[in-house]
């Protein structure tokens, strides 16, 4: 243990400025994104601009910087690293740059720790913040580990990371001129292959990881990247669906959510609450909903921007499904229709950390609704001939008298 | 007892045969040099007996072990020097001895301290503002202050201008005389290892020429100048053990690879009769000339 501290010690020397670095651009993300929350709607965009640059870009190629610094002191591959003729035992090594690394997952949570309790968190609720920011960073270097492992230093990082990009381009396109491009597979299928996708590359991670510390054999991690990499782009491309495969459709859960101010449902990790009544109309209930989900916004950031650019988004927002049989559809709900779209853009709750109840300000995207003996569902998916619903609120009636 | 066995040593790198049929024995106590062309396969015999490389074919031992098996135990016996070993630059020379030191149980302060004076290293300055000459010796105080048992450097004065070079070399005898150790150096250049070595090695497109101390190798060689009468014919029927026989005008010129005085003048007298001989010892480089030629001209035979 000992001389396995050693050599953790010794990278975070190495890496000490890089590391500092990497908490300022923490502290710099929420900064802004505590700006622009605080400025609101009429707030200057270059805080979201920032903050998306900082929290889109460049905290994740520092994090890939990380790991690639942290390895390249003591490469796996090739045949000229020091340690490979030191009493160093490639098990000792990859203990050591394990426990670096869980180090470096700690660090995110660390910093943004404060900004959390500052914002009114729970024991609960920081823990399961943190969870989701660890289980961002840990993806994040996941996707980049066997390209890590089989480069014997930074350029050849690059290189390969820039090989694995051609060849997911030129799939992409191959794909694209046979005229296999289609508009997205069902929940269901999307979903299974999502889930084959992550356990076929935590495999190829453990698997070249395990290979190239312990016999160095570049060539055997190479064949299993490069078959795990066409593997993946089949199984992730929602393109390769077989036409006869009919979307299924899968009984949402349900949730009780009484239309009156302040009631909550929970279900599967996203809780739905009544935030505002508004008042009457003719038509039903003017309510403000929002959703609070657990925080992936460092991954979903992009998602979260697409709204405010006027492009209806294609997943992850709430439509009004009217008990009378007409099913609204995805681009029915649009602020024009009778029926509005009751969604909520987390923006700014997401990026502060902060659950979407207890978010600051106040944002355009939130959108009132008109409800009235409906349910309200939220759309994951649009398959042209019908929505995938994954959570349904029930019982939406007036709690005040039309 | 040797440190370092190898039977049948073989490795391709696709198509290209690195290393043949390698069968070496470097005995314990000695400095042995292998010596071949650049691409003789040195490199490649060197990589294979740290482990660096798999072997196709064959086996290595080092200290005893199979090659392929050697572990922290034995890695804490061994120092290993190379031009092709890549050192953490961003440390400073103090940096990586106390990175080292930690690993070896064996590592002798005294003796860093020694060393560190005797080659005159900048211990504060990063390895990458070092010169290679510095940054050689670095590589070779960090391998030399646990007192290996063996200590394996592959091409280490390559690229050293000769001050440099002639002061690394006075360092490793100064050393040695302090330490009981075996090396092993490879080297393209057998005037650099002349100095160091009591055996040496020469290999040749993957193949082992020959390995025997060099007092024996000198003492078997000698370059014979024969001057015979005008009109003399040539000796007939001459000995493998001549090589490059040749004359020019009255002058008989050959390498006797066997010499030994008592058969020289027999045979001397059975050939040669009264004409004047001379037999002049060789130095190592004038060997190491000829047997590659030779070697290779038996290659190209055997290949057509």
């Amino acid at each position: 243990m000992n001389l396995t501290g050693h050599i953790v010690r010794k990278d975070l020397f190495r890496l000490r400025w890089l590391l500092v670095l990497w908490v300022l651009a923490l502290v710099a993300r929420l900064t802004f994104a505590d700006l622009q929350a605080m400025a609101g709607e009429s707030g200057l965009g270059i805080f979201r601009f920032a903050a998306l640059t900082f929290g889109g870009w460049f905290l994740p190629a520092l994090g890939i910087g990380l790991l690639m610094g942290l390895q390249s002191d003591d490469p796996v591959s090739g045949q000229e690293a020091f340690w490979i003729t030191r009493p160093i035992s490639g098990g000792r090594l990859l203990a050591a740059k394990s426990l670096t690394l869980a180090l470096f997952l700690a660090v995110p949570v660390a910093v943004t720790l404060p900004w959390w309790l500052l914002h009114g968190y729970g024991a609960g609720q920081v823990a399961q913040a943190a969870t989701a920011t660890v289980a961002i960073q840990a993806s994040l270097f996941l996707l980049a580990v066997p390209i890590v492992v089989i480069s014997p230093n930074g350029s050849r990082f690059i290189l390969n990371l820039a090989a694995v990009a051609l060849f997911f381009g030129l799939a992409e396109l191959a794909w694209w001129m046979m005229g296999n491009y289609s508009s997205a597979v069902g929940r269901i299928v999307g979903e299974s292959r999502g889930g084959f996708t992550i356990a076929l590359w935590v495999t190829v991670v453990i698997t070249t990881t395990l290979i190239q510390y312990l016999t160095r054999r570049t060539w055997l991690s190479v064949a299993i990247l490069a078959v795990a990499l066409v593997a993946v782009r089949n199984g992730w491309s929602p393109n390769a669906v077989p036409a006869e495969l009919a979307p299924v459709t899968v009984p949402a859960p349900v949730l009780h959510l009484p239309l009156k101010a302040g009631t909550r449902a929970a279900r599967l990790g996203t809780a739905l609450a009544v935030q505002d009544v508004q008042g009457n109309d003719p038509r039903g209930v003017l309510a403000v909903v929002v959703e609070s989900t657990p925080d992936f916004s460092a991954l979903y950031d992009r998602l979260l921007y697409g709204p405010q650019h006027g492009k209806e988004p294609r997943e992850f927002y709430f439509a009004v499904n009217r008990r009378d049989g007409n099913v609204i559809q995805a681009e029915v709900a649009r602020e024009d229709a009778s029926l509005k779209v009751a969604t909520l853009r987390y923006f700014v709750s997401t990026l502060v950390f902060s659950p979407a109840g207890t978010r600051r300000g106040s944002y355009p995207q939130d959108r009132p609704a008109w409800i009235k003996d409906a349910e309200l569902v939220k759309v994951v998916s649009n398959d042209g001939d019908a929505l995938r619903l994954a959570l349904a609120a029930t019982g939406l009636e007036p709690a005040v008298s039309p | 007892m040797n440190i370092i066995e190898t039977r049948q040593l073989s490795r391709r790198y696709g198509r290209t045969e690195a290393l043949h049929s390698l069968d070496l024995d470097v005995p314990a106590g000695t400095i042995f040099a292998l010596i071949g062309a650049n691409g003789a396969g040195k490199t490649t015999a060197i990589k294979v007996l740290m482990n660096l490389l798999a072997p196709t074919g064959g086996d290595a031992r080092v200290l005893g072990v199979d090659s392929r098996r050697l572990g922290p135990a034995e890695r804490r016996q061994i120092g290993y020097v190379s031009e092709n070993q890549k050192l953490p630059d961003w440390m400073t020379v103090r940096q990586l001895l106390d990175y080292c030191r930690p690993f070896y149980p064996t590592w002798d302060r005294e003796l860093e301290a020694r060393l560190l004076a005797q080659f005159e290293l900048p211990a504060d300055r990063a390895i990458r503002h070092l010169s290679r000459g510095m940054a050689m010796k670095t590589a070779l105080l960090s391998s030399l202050a646990y007192r290996p048992r063996l200590l394996v450097l592959d091409e280490p004065f390559s690229g050293l201008d000769p001050l440099v070079r002639d002061e690394f070399i006075r360092g490793m005898l100064e050393v040695s005389q302090q330490l009981e150790w075996t090396i092993f150096i490879s080297s393209h250049d057998i005037n650099e290892v002349e100095q160091l070595a009591d055996w040496i090695g020469v290999i040749d497109a993957g193949r082992l020429t020959f390995a025997e101390p060099i007092g024996q190798l000198q003492g078997r060689f000698r370059r014979v100048e024969v001057t015979l009468d005008a009109g003399a014919p040539p000796p007939a029927n001459p000995p493998a053990s001549w090589l490059e026989l040749g004359r020019e005008g009255n002058l008989t010129r050959f390498i006797e690879s066997r010499y030994e005085p008592a058969a020289f003048e027999r045979s001397r007298q059975e050939r040669f009769g009264d004409a004047a001989v001379a037999a002049h010892p060789m130095t190592l480089r004038e060997i190491f000339v000829v047997l590659t030629r030779a070697n290779r001209a038996q290659a190209r035979k055997d290949a057509a």
